[in-house]
């Protein structure tokens, strides 16, 4: 141990990051937390491992290839802060990293998870966007206190069963993969507020109306042609987007939305707005750029509370004389 | 840092990262339409270089170093599956 520590602290010196950290061994075998983000690092070594109170590791923003097998016996780290490096796999006793609460890998190119990734069942926050994954095991249903989860910008064609155990997860991020449809499990998650599919392939959605507590939806840029729920029963929903998708109608459920503040339908197929879009009341950004829409309907006059709008890209030439409006693309 | 600066940011409009810079610092619309007038396009593409690259210019400190890396990782998804990903 004691030349772990050494070689550690010579390590640093290496790497001309020693003034950085305590000089005296025993202090620096005693820390908790470790910022070695954007050190252009390509490698740390095993005897990390030395670090035994380690709580926080930060390592981002590097060039690291690899982790070093030892980091698994970090049994009291909590956070590791691994986003931006080129990681092309994980060591396969990672999961005895019990303690690990928020673990971020965005951004590497990991292609698989170690089986024993799932043993990891204290994580409440993980982010695994912007990495090379194609498949996900049944087995990430064990990680039922996860709160906060990242898959974006993956290649996910499809996703096992696996929120069904997930009651309080609030944020999901699927954007960027590549699916065709969602899994059914999702309308289990009963504490969702944010949901992003944006840039997926759905041609259609099953039913989100379970999801009551959705206060962010984004489903930009997939291959939807109707919307076939209810949207009226997303009661909380503040934030809608459906840009870049090929609707050719809005639903009228949409009006019944009432904290709805964010409106974004830019980029379909829609020649008309529904009657009852002045119901609208808390609405104050409203994008309708690049559709076929030749008149507002009369009530979007009652948008009192409307400040922006981006209208361009329609037949409509006049821009709707609204109290509140600040800012309009066209004059 | 020349090196850098010319870079192509993304396929779409083909402007370099000196050039986006320029387009991001003389508008005041938010990112996503702002984004539009780099790429010329409706598509999500060349996401996290564009997105990194506006937010760097909205903080007022550019790391060209970072926005070209993000710029390899992109081109890098690019090759493997010979398609835009939204990266």
């Amino acid at each position: 141990m004691a030349n772990d520590i050494r070689d550690f602290a010579n390590w640093l010196k290496t790497q001309g990051l020693e003034h950085t950290f305590p000089r005296e061994l025993s202090k620096l075998e005693a820390i908790t937390c470790l910022d070695l983000g954007r050190k252009k690092l390509t490698h740390v070594p095993e005897s990390i491992e030395a670090l035994k109170n380690l709580s926080v590791l930060k390592i981002s923003g590097n060039r690291l290839k690899h982790l070093p097998k030892s980091i698994s016996s970090l049994s009291h780290l909590r956070n590791l802060q691994c986003e931006n490096n080129l990681l092309e796999s994980l060591p396969e006793d990672f999961g005895k990293l019990e303690s690990l609460v928020i673990l971020n890998l965005n951004g590497n190119q990991l292609s698989t998870l170690p089986e024993s990734f799932y043993a990891l069942s204290n994580l409440t926050r993980l982010t695994l966007a912007v990495n090379r994954l194609h498949e996900l095991s049944p087995s990430f249903g064990r990680l039922k206190k996860l709160l906060h989860v990242s898959l974006d910008t993956n290649y996910f064609s499809n996703l096992p069963e696996v929120f069904e155990s997930m009651k309080s997860l609030y944020y999901l991020d699927l954007s960027f993969n590549k699916l065709t449809k969602l899994p059914e499990s999702l309308s289990a998650i009963q504490e969702l507020e944010t949901l992003i599919l944006e840039g997926n392939l759905l041609h259609n959605l099953p039913s989100l109306e379970s999801h009551d507590m959705l206060i962010k939806l984004n489903l930009n840029s997939n291959h939807l042609s109707t919307i076939d729920f209810d949207l009226s029963k997303l009661e909380d929903l503040q934030i809608l987007t459906l840009e870049n998708n090929l609707l050719t109608q809005l639903p009228a459920s949409v009006c019944s939305l009432q904290k709805l503040n964010y409106l974004n339908v830019s980029s379909n197929d829609l020649s008309t707005l529904p009657s009852c879009i002045g119901n609208l009341q808390s609405l104050y950004e409203l994008d309708i750029e690049d559709n076929a829409i030749q008149t507002l309907p009369t009530s979007f006059l009652e948008l009192k509370n409307l400040k922006t709008l981006y209208m361009d890209n329609n037949p409509l030439t006049q821009k709707p004389l609204l109290p509140n409006l600040e800012y309009c693309d066209i004059a | 840092m020349d090196l850098f600066t010319c870079k192509i940011i993304c396929e779409c409009g083909q402007k370099s990262i000196e050039e986006a810079v320029a387009i991001f610092r003389s508008t005041s619309l938010p990112y996503k339409k702002a984004k539009k007038l780099v790429t010329e396009c409706n598509q999500t593409c060349c996401r996290r270089p564009l997105m990194a690259l506006f937010n760097m210019v909205e903080f007022g400190e550019i790391d060209y170093e970072e926005i070209a890396f993000l710029i390899e990782q992109k081109n890098n998804r690019w090759d493997e599956e010979g398609e835009n990903d939204g990266e």
